[in-house]
């Protein structure tokens, strides 16, 4: 399934960011994202955690960001808002991520707090996005999509979407 | 004992010890890049606190914590967890905006491995 989120005729890009993302960019970005929504503050709140997580994800897996930079962004279709990130990572992370995404989206809301709980209490591993993946699939309506496209060095172009219902 | 007093930035909450009530504040926005490393000195500090056998109260008012947050946090009430067992005192409140139930979620998430004595507290109600 494609990750790439559908460009609706009404939509409407309300945040977007590339290049090399840093953590400022990303309080920065917040700040702005909340000024510009119209939605309900739970919405609003829930946006921020995706786009947060998302981002910090972003920010902690990219690599070549000169050749390839990193994007994240926004889109209100009316119904619902898009997140989207697109970003070059090592091969072994992206297959991870694939393979959370993939598995969590099977599970129901109890199941999602369930194994974020139990990941939580584990000890502190790098180079994986778990826990932050879990977070944004258990706050949206829809499954998370996540794409990955190989790349030369034994790294991969990974690309997460997830749909939030106003 | 030296006192608790950590600014708040865009990213990071504002930690405090307030010096009348004796009670440790967390208050605004949670989500750095390196949790662990920002509540490096929290630990410390409660640490150091429990080494002196004085009670603990908390007290969260945030508006959002990250992933990372959280676990950083589940470490540091994992410690004050073992403090209560063995006699300390620990109490712990977590202030939530009434509107906002997600944050209210967190909170019970949270605590919800612990025994320490605590109170979720809506915030701005409508009467």
């Amino acid at each position: 399934m494609k990750a790439r989120p559908t460009m609706h005729p009404s939509s409407r890009v309300v945040l977007e960011i590339r290049g090399p993302v840093t953590q400022e960019e990303i309080a920065a970005a917040t700040s702005r994202l909340m000024a510009a929504i119209s939605a309900p503050r739970q919405v609003g709140h829930l946006l921020k955690i995706i786009f947060v997580e998302m981002a910090q994800n972003v920010l902690k897996h990219s690599k070549k960001t000169a050749a390839i930079p990193a994007i994240i962004s926004i889109t209100d279709t009316g119904e619902c808002f898009t997140i989207h990130s697109r970003n070059a990572a090592s091969f072994t992370a992206a297959s991870r991520a694939a393979e959370i995404v993939s598995d969590t989206g099977r599970l129901t809301r109890t199941g999602l707090i369930r194994v974020r709980r139990s990941e939580l209490h584990k000890p502190r591993r790098s180079g994986c996005a778990g826990i932050g993946l879990i977070e944004i699939q258990r706050k949206t309506a829809a499954p998370v999509l996540c794409e990955i496209t190989p790349l030369p060095d034994d790294d991969a172009l990974v690309e997460i979407t997830a749909t939030l219902r106003k | 004992m030296s006192s608790l007093e950590i600014p708040a930035t865009d990213y990071t909450p504002h930690v405090f010890e307030d010096s009348k009530t004796g009670v440790v504040w967390f208050k605004g926005e949670a989500y750095p890049e390196n949790a662990s490393a920002y509540f490096q000195p929290i630990m410390e500090w409660m640490h150091s606190r429990i080494a002196e056998a004085r009670p603990i109260k908390l007290a969260f008012s945030l508006d959002y914590l990250n992933t990372s947050s959280t676990k950083a946090l589940l470490d540091l009430l994992a410690l004050l967890e073992a403090y209560h067992q063995k006699g300390g005192s620990v109490s712990v409140i977590w202030y939530y905006q009434a509107d906002l139930e997600v944050m209210k979620e967190t909170g019970e998430e949270l605590l919800h491995d612990f025994s320490l004595p605590r109170l979720l507290e809506p915030l701005g109600r409508l009467t």
